[in-house]
């Protein structure tokens, strides 16, 4: 297939606080390819938009960051500024959650993208505008010239997302980095901002990466999924193998806890994320785990083969074999 | 936009007349005019009596308090100010003398204030928690909680007194717009002059702007459009001088046009510490005497000041932010 | 501040002008028609051509009192003496100051002028002749502040000249401007005595005593004329700032309302001579006032006056607390359930003491003395107000059982009549402008006041002034307290010569034209602790005594000025001693 254009060795995130350091992010790997779309799966706290935002430098200074994350050949890990302001918005874009935050309440929503633009091309405001417009309407905002100068509170929430679409591409990204773009979306709105995603995927041939807790989003729209618990991954494969065979308890449970049809309740995952101040040995899901063994505890699993998938468990074969659970 | 302010305009109009004619009905009540002339002068004959009552419209009953309220106002705008009524002195000239004074002195530290309030608050903002906050935070703490009284008296320790005793003459004067015997205008005296009463009132501007700067940028830059803002790669720069600043100065200037007012007001301590001639003593003398014809103008500027930056306050933010634009 | 010594400053402005107080009749009553409306003259005065001025005499003379000449004063005019534009100081001026005294609505007192019938010329335009319907003792308190008849529209209304500039000076001194900021004299070059001794000074106002003395001691001014306070020279202490020390004519004392027809507890005579016994006066001065005074002060005994010539020490030995026990059980009065006397089995008076509130020394002598006299069977309380509701409403009203207040006594005693006279009770007959605030009524002792007031010789009048003091003493009606330091303070390496010389005098800092200007900047700087609102010199504005030391004094003449020692002199505006004659 194609080459990697988004790949990550042993990425970790650690915060410094007062009372000691929180490692966000324990040793990531994850690559992404051109045209796919990875969809980046966890509970809250798994540090699956922390490693994206930390791959873009957007965490706070005091954030310590090690390991390896390359756009291309370009590394990002201690990357000068200058470097990651070419790689930001150009090569790497980002969607985030929340759009009407996400935007500048302040500033015209045409102005918004026209400074994307003119911050990696050398037009004129004017050229720039007219590109504002045309994207606006590639994403499906009718009448684009006169929303172009509206401000963000004149939008509904659904037609902010499409304007953080039209800007994430507006310089043509090889990775699209979308963290929970549909989260904070009506359900109906959700289907459409994914289509526009999707649509524009095919139509760049970006790599796209879908942070969600959904795996009903990713499900729908992703090529590839990994799951991430504690800072790190769990599972990864093809969305078809990882929901029909998932070989981690953790991912097991997500999808256990996924709305089905014909399901008679939903059966949450017991227990809560661990305090990643102190994460616990081994294998970090095993305090929650139903199958949790000794073993579980001493070692920490890391990522093998199992099946068409990547399992971090040290009894993935065994629970592999139980469809459905 | 000019819609909105027109409308704001022409709101302000009615509320100018409403306002100061309560101003004036309470002054009227309240320091009963007629008594305070009468005190004053305590031999006046009844022709200068009623001479007094009728160039100030001193009538009786609601439609003699809103005849007289218009009687007044139309002298006041035609500059047809009815004299003061200890010694029967023209009022506009010291008033205009006084306000002057008040205004240089008020405007020159808000301005001076402000903008080092600002350039602080920057400052601690952009590196929060350091030794840097620590110290400006706990030097705003202690301006903040330090009365002007006594800042000015250190002042004036440090620069005249002791100076003076040190080096045998005072770095900076204590008193006054220009030393003694001074005639006609003089710009190096004036500042020099201005100096101590402008840093008293600099240090509590400084210290309350520093603190709104800081909180308000720290608001910002906390946002996550400033994350959006640094993943599109335009320079830190631009991000801090068209996303964070420009948006954290919006609530503050709406805090500043409202702030003039009342340090304009608040200045009548300093100029009284610092024998400056300004609005302070001249209501305080005014209102010793129950002088109305003195009083009533004092009021009425200051009703205006106030009315006229809660207009700039609003037309500034309804500029400034879209959100809240065209008076909804 | 301002309005707490207001009595004082309405007697200081007495004595430039007139005399203390409100006595006699309106000003008004006599001629006001001919007072023209209050149009807005010009008050350039000092603009008149030399070679044309004005007439020696005024048309239609002065005065305008009725009856028989019972008093006669001739002052001939030095011949040298000149206003600033040159021309001669002549009947003319003496004329018009007195009609404009009289005349001018809203004048703050007429005492003394309303007494005479005529000024006319004598031999020359330069020989003032005054003829008075009675004799009038006080004389020398008449013909100060000269107005130069030229410099006005209408000398009988001057309420609308002098409005921020007096342009005209018989005196050292021109005013050479006035404003909010400061007020400055050069020499005026006409005048006919010594010249003064500095190009100019300058009066800079100042709002209290910490930024007065940050001023002196940052070298700002040369010399500040400060309210005395217990601590104040060491305030001040600094190796080129000296002082001076003075007791002058400010007195405080406790007045006790007795007219009989306003009702109060101290209407009963008995009740208010035990109450005085029982009041521990050498207590008070111990415990408030020698503080206040660096110990240098003591118990003033003479009355409402201060030592001199008038007093007679009346009030020595008041202090008798087993002289009033016995006074009061002679009379019927007996201590009730609560420890207070009451006569005859009734209720306990209440006896309601006002001071202004804020007024540290006044609240300490409430806080120090109501003890001892409820301890003592007196039932005292505290009833104050502010000092416009004290000064201006409670005081004048008489709508007090105790008082506690500061009066300056001029080196006249002619204000006593006005105090302390029958008929000056507010009452209708007064139109309730009578100045008698306790309310006393001794038909000797007016009698003898008004004889006083027409005794041109000064040993009787001392003696008939003498035994008012008595009688007042006898009657329980005040008891004085403290007469008060003043104090000027200089710089040294700034000011030099007389500086010392004239702080005790009525007129203040008046010989300012004899002090050297050390530091040789070319002025004199005076600090100023109130700053005049108003210049006109016979209306309102002169009702402060910082008024007059530093806008009138300087530049309008004076017959007589009044000395250190609190006695009176001739100035050079006359050839020598005016002639008095009682007809």
């Amino acid at each position: 297939m194609t080459e990697n254009v988004l790949s990550l060795r042993d990425f970790r995130v650690t915060f410094p606080t007062l009372f000691g350091d929180v490692q966000a992010v324990r040793g990531v790997d994850l690559d992404v390819r051109a045209g796919e779309i990875l969809g980046v799966v966890g509970e809250s706290g798994s540090g699956k938009s922390v490693t994206f935002l930390g791959v873009m430098g957007l965490l706070p200074k005091s954030a310590r960051i090690s390991g390896s994350a390359t756009v291309g050949d370009t590394e990002l890990v201690g990357a000068s500024s200058r470097i990651m302001r070419e790689v930001r918005g150009r090569r790497v874009a980002m969607i985030f959650q929340d759009p009407l935050s996400a935007l500048n309440p302040t500033h015209r929503i045409g102005d918004q993208i026209v400074e994307m633009i003119q911050a990696h091309n050398k037009v004129s405001t004017k050229a720039a505008m007219s590109r504002a417009i045309e994207l606006l309407a590639e994403v499906g905002i009718p009448q684009p010239a006169e929303r172009a100068r509206q401000y963000p509170h004149e939008f509904s929430g659904g037609m902010r997302q499409r304007v953080m679409i039209a800007m994430a591409i507006a310089n043509d990204p090889e990775v699209l980095i979308a963290d929970e773009p549909t989260t904070a979306l009506d359900v109906t709105v959700q289907a459409q901002i994914l289509e526009i995603l999707q649509r524009i995927q095919s139509e760049l041939n970006a790599a796209v990466v879908l942070i969600t807790h959904d795996l009903g989003v990713v499900a729908r729209v992703a090529d590839r999924v990994q799951g991430m618990y504690a800072g790190r991954v769990v599972e990864r494969g093809s969305v078809e193998s990882v929901y029909d065979h998932p070989s981690h308890p953790y991912t097991r449970g997500l999808l256990q806890s996924l709305p089905t049809v014909g399901r008679e309740r939903l059966q949450p995952i017991p227990g809560a994320p661990p305090n990643m101040m102190d994460p616990p040995s081994g294998c970090a899901f095993r305090v929650r785990c139903p199958h949790a063994i000794e073993r579980c505890a001493d070692e920490m699993p890391s990522l093998l083969p199992v099946g068409d998938v990547e399992s971090a468990c040290w009894r993935a074969d065994e629970l592999s074999k139980v469809v459905g659970a | 936009m000019l819609r909105f302010v027109l409308r704001r305009l022409l709101w302000a109009v009615p509320m100018v007349l409403i306002v100061t004619f309560l101003v004036y009905v309470a002054l009227r009540v309240g320091t009963n005019p007629l008594a305070s002339y009468l005190r004053v002068n305590q031999r006046a004959s009844a022709k200068k009596i009623q001479q007094y009552i009728e160039t100030n419209g001193l009538y009786e009953g609601f439609g003699g308090y809103l005849r007289g309220y218009f009687q007044w106002l139309q002298g006041f705008v035609t500059f047809d100010w009815p004299r003061s009524i200890k010694g029967s002195r023209e009022v506009w000239p010291e008033f205009r003398d006084a306000m002057m004074n008040t205004l240089r002195l008020g405007l020159t530290a808000t301005g001076i204030g402000i903008l080092i309030g600002l350039s602080l608050g920057v400052f601690v903002a952009l590196k929060p928690g350091g030794l840097r906050d620590t110290t400006v935070n706990t030097g705003a703490f202690v301006a903040i909680s330090t009365p002007p009284y006594v800042s000015a008296l250190i002042l004036q320790l440090v620069f005249a007194v002791y100076w003076n005793r040190w080096f045998g003459s005072s770095l900076l004067p204590t008193s006054g717009v220009y030393p003694p015997g001074n005639r006609g205008f003089d710009l190096f005296l004036m500042i020099k002059h201005m100096v101590l009463p402008v840093t008293v009132v600099v240090i509590q501007i400084v210290a309350v702007y520093t603190r709104y700067m800081r909180a308000s940028l720290l608001e910002v830059l906390n946002s996550e459009y400033m994350r959006t803002a640094r993943s599109k790669g335009i320079s830190e720069r631009r991000v801090l001088v068209r996303h964070a600043l420009r948006n954290a100065l919006i609530p503050i200037v709406t805090v500043a046009a409202i702030d003039i007012g009342a340090i304009l007001g608040g200045l009548i301590i300093t100029e009284r510490i610092f024998s400056y001639p300004g609005l302070g003593d001249f209501f305080l003398g005014a209102y010793d005497n129950g002088d109305f014809p003195q009083m009533m103008p004092w009021m009425f500027f200051f009703t205006l000041v106030v009315i006229f930056f809660n207009l700039v306050a609003d037309v500034s933010y309804a500029v400034l932010d879209p959100r809240i634009r065209l008076g909804r | 501040m301002t309005k707490k010594t207001s009595r004082v400053l309405a007697l200081l402005a007495g004595a430039s002008l007139v005399i203390a107080a409100c006595g006699g009749d309106d000003g008004d009553s006599s001629s006001s028609d001919t007072g023209a409306p209050a149009t807005e003259a010009p008050s350039d005065g000092g603009d008149t051509d030399t070679s044309a001025c004005g007439s020696g005499t005024l048309e239609g003379g002065a005065g305008g009192a009725e009856g028989e000449a019972a008093m006669r004063i001739t002052i001939d005019i030095n011949p040298d003496a000149v206003w600033q534009d040159g021309c001669p100081i002549t009947v003319a001026d003496f004329q018009c100051s007195v009609n404009a005294t009289l005349n001018t609505p809203g004048s703050i007192s007429t005492t003394g002028y309303d007494k005479i019938i005529s000024i006319e010329a004598g031999a020359s335009d330069q020989q003032v002749v005054v003829e008075f319907n009675e004799v009038y003792a006080p004389y020398k308190l008449l013909f100060g502040g000269l107005i130069q008849a030229s410099a006005v529209e209408d000398c009988n209304d001057i309420s609308t000249d002098f409005a921020d500039s007096i342009q005209i000076s018989g005196r050292e001194w021109i005013m050479d401007s006035w404003s909010p900021e400061q007020l400055v004299f050069t020499p005026n070059p006409n005048y006919w005595g010594d010249a003064p001794s500095t190009e100019r000074v300058v009066m800079v106002p100042f709002a209290d005593f910490d930024t007065q003395s940050a001023a002196i001691l940052a070298g700002e001014v040369d010399f500040i004329y400060p309210q005395f306070f217990a601590g104040i020279t060491d305030a001040l202490s600094d190796a080129n700032i000296t002082n001076k020390v003075e007791f002058g004519g400010d007195y405080e004392g406790f007045y006790f309302q007795s007219d009989p027809n306003r009702g109060g507890p101290f209407s009963d005579p008995i009740f208010r001579e035990a109450f005085v016994k029982s009041l521990d006066r050498q207590g008070v001065f111990e415990q408030i006032y020698i503080p206040l005074s660096d110990g240098q002060g003591k118990l003033l005994e003479c009355g409402p006056i201060v030592p001199g010539p008038y007093c007679n020490d009346s009030f020595v030995g008041q202090y008798d607390p087993e002289g009033a026990v016995a006074l009061l059980e002679a009379n019927g009065w007996a201590k009730d359930g609560s420890g207070y006397w009451a006569k005859d089995g009734g209720e306990a008076p209440t006896i309601r003491w006002i001071i202004n509130t804020g007024n540290t020394r006044r609240e300490n002598t409430q806080a120090y003395l109501i003890p001892l006299m409820q301890a003592a069977g007196f039932n005292v309380v505290a009833d104050n107000c502010d000092a416009a509701c004290y000064f201006q409403q409670r005081l004048p009203a008489l709508d007090y059982d105790m008082a506690m207040y500061i009066s300056t006594a001029p080196p006249d005693p002619a204000y006593l009549t006005a105090s302390f006279a029958c008929d000056q009770i507010p009452s209708d007959a007064n139109n309730n402008a009578g100045q008698n605030s306790t309310g006393w009524c001794n038909e000797e002792a007016t009698a003898l006041l008004k004889e006083a007031d027409i005794t041109v010789d000064e040993g009787p009048r001392s003696e008939l002034v003498k035994q008012v003091m008595d009688l007042m003493a006898g009657d329980y009606v005040m008891l004085p307290l403290f007469q008060f330091p003043k104090a000027g303070f200089w710089r040294t390496d700034r000011l030099g010569g007389p500086v010392d010389a004239q702080l005790n005098n009525y007129r203040a800092f008046n010989n300012f034209s004899q002090w050297e200007d050390v530091d040789g900047d070319g002025q004199i700087i005076l600090g100023a602790e109130q700053w005049p609102e108003c210049l006109n010199p016979v209306t309102e504005c002169a009702n402060s005594s910082w008024m007059v030391w530093t806008t009138a004094f300087p530049v309008l003449p004076n017959v007589w000025d009044t000395t250190n020692g609190g006695t009176f002199e001739i100035t050079n505006l006359v050839a020598g001693e005016p002639t008095v004659e009682v007809l």
